[in-house]
């Protein structure tokens, strides 16, 4: 048997499987395919002892939000209770379901909410589930309310923005219906026309040119950011149109930002 | 050739847990991802060759994995269920980054080998490592999970679609390229220029 037989064969002999008798007899007499198999034993030995860098991280958190109980907002926050107008009725009249999306609708609205005058009726129980973005949901909702002025109430905002981007793209891997990837859209959708570009405005008429074009500048490159990402990302099937639009919608939204940041109103 | 050749029989706590899963128990899927998420992103990040992206894939395969656990035939193999959905995902990752006209990012070179291990041994495996990213990713994929996971050709075959022998070659073509990188001085001649 020759070396280059050989070591074809032993390249394909699985751990702890016998020699053949003719290897095993090539290998008797060959001293450079003896090294040969040591060698590939442990290069064997090597790869099974690849590191990697630590997930632990990651993984925590994931596990956390896997397995944290959720907050159930059972009433609105007393800190809107001063804030007026918006259109609460297209939220309260919806049918709820208790997912995710419906909770966080529900904190998106009553967020934006807490920005306009004239406020309705706010359901008194909300489905609440678990999960992460419905956490950072309330922390921006409550940031929300306590934003004195544009500036503030556009990063929080733009932040919304971001973490609605994430959980999109999170979800549009994994959706097998519509209507989590619609909610979300219309979640998105909102947040970007109903209070990043009006916040914008009000930020371009009271503040300086430098801090104007700061903040309109960071929130620009999220909603760049956004655009890009959700145009280009691998979907499923039922997702796709819908990280198209909340794409369209991003883009949008950062070229009126740009043009505020060097034009204002 | 050091493969581990124990069928991949799932423990009986381990399929206890995916019944629990299948009957919508979070915390018995939590399990299954505290058991499995290491080993599934140790594999994808040699694919990857980056911590953010296989971090990436390893959560959405489990979110996968949690939308379709429903569809998991019990008995049969888990990791090599699992891994097949983590390979998708990876195969999208690159279908998307070539629309893209990305090239994936190299973390591999700056992958500390940790103090755990000898000068030596740390020097030899980071040598494997930036031999390891000269193999096509089909081949590194087969041979990872053949080697690192210690599934069988046909578990293998079934997680990256292919059949047993076409991945029984694959590992060995992998490590053959393996073998002329770390160790040319062992090869017969003839063979030192084949491809």
């Amino acid at each position: 048997m020759s070396c280059d037989a050989t070591q074809n064969r032993l390249l394909v002999l699985v751990h702890n499987e016998p020699l053949p008798v003719d290897v095993a007899q090539h290998l008797e007499s060959c001293e450079r395919c003896q090294r040969f198999q040591v060698r590939v034993q442990i290069l064997d030995r090597e790869l099974r002892s690849l590191p990697a860098p630590s997930s632990e991280t990651r993984k925590a958190a994931f596990l956390d939000e896997l397995t944290a109980l959720g907050p159930v907002v059972r009433t609105r926050p007393s800190t809107l209770s001063q804030s007026h107008g918006f259109d609460w009725s297209r939220w309260a009249h919806r049918a709820w379901k208790p997912t995710l999306s419906t909770a966080a609708a529900a904190l998106i609205g009553l967020g934006i909410w807490s920005l306009m005058p004239d406020h309705g009726k706010v359901p008194e129980e909300i489905p609440g589930p678990r999960l992460e973005l419905v956490q950072k949901l309330i922390r921006h909702q409550t940031a929300l309310a306590q934003a004195k002025d544009p500036r503030a109430r556009l990063n929080q905002l733009t932040e919304l923005a971001a973490d609605l981007r994430g959980e999109a793209r999170g979800v549009s891997l994994a959706v097998t219906t519509n209507e989590e990837m619609r909610t979300l859209s219309r979640m998105f959708d909102q947040v970007v026309k109903e209070g990043i570009l009006p916040q914008a405005k009000d930020l371009s008429r009271q503040a300086p040119l430098s801090e104007r074009r700061a903040t309109l500048g960071r929130a620009a490159e999220e909603l760049a950011v956004a655009s890009n990402e959700l145009a280009t990302m691998p979907a499923a099937t039922p997702a796709q149109e819908y990280l198209a639009r909340m794409a369209e919608t991003a883009r949008l939204a950062q070229s009126e930002l740009y043009r505020l940041a060097k034009e204002g109103v | 050739m050091s493969l581990p050749t124990e069928p991949n029989l799932p423990s009986q706590e381990e399929s206890d847990w995916i019944e629990a899963a299948q009957a919508g128990d979070r915390q018995a899927f939590a399990r299954i991802v505290n058991d499995y998420w290491d080993r599934l992103y140790r594999w994808l990040f040699h694919m990857t060759r980056d911590r953010h992206q296989a971090e990436d894939l390893t959560q959405e395969t489990f979110l996968k994995a949690l939308a379709a656990i429903g569809s998991f035939r019990p008995g049969s193999n888990f990791r090599a269920w699992l891994f097949r959905i983590g390979h998708n995902n990876f195969v999208n990752l690159k279908r998307s980054e070539r629309r893209s006209r990305q090239s994936l990012p190299e973390d591999v070179a700056s992958t500390q080998v940790d103090g755990t291990h000898a000068v030596a041994e740390r020097e030899s495996l980071s040598t494997v490592m930036k031999a390891l990213e000269e193999i096509p990713s089909e081949f590194r994929a087969a041979l990872l999970l053949h080697v690192q996971e210690g599934l069988s050709y046909r578990d293998v075959a079934a997680i990256v679609k292919t059949t047993e022998e076409t991945a029984r070659w694959r590992v060995f073509k992998a490590r053959q390229k393996l073998m002329k990188m770390l160790a040319p001085e062992l090869i017969p001649p003839v063979m030192r220029n084949e491809s």
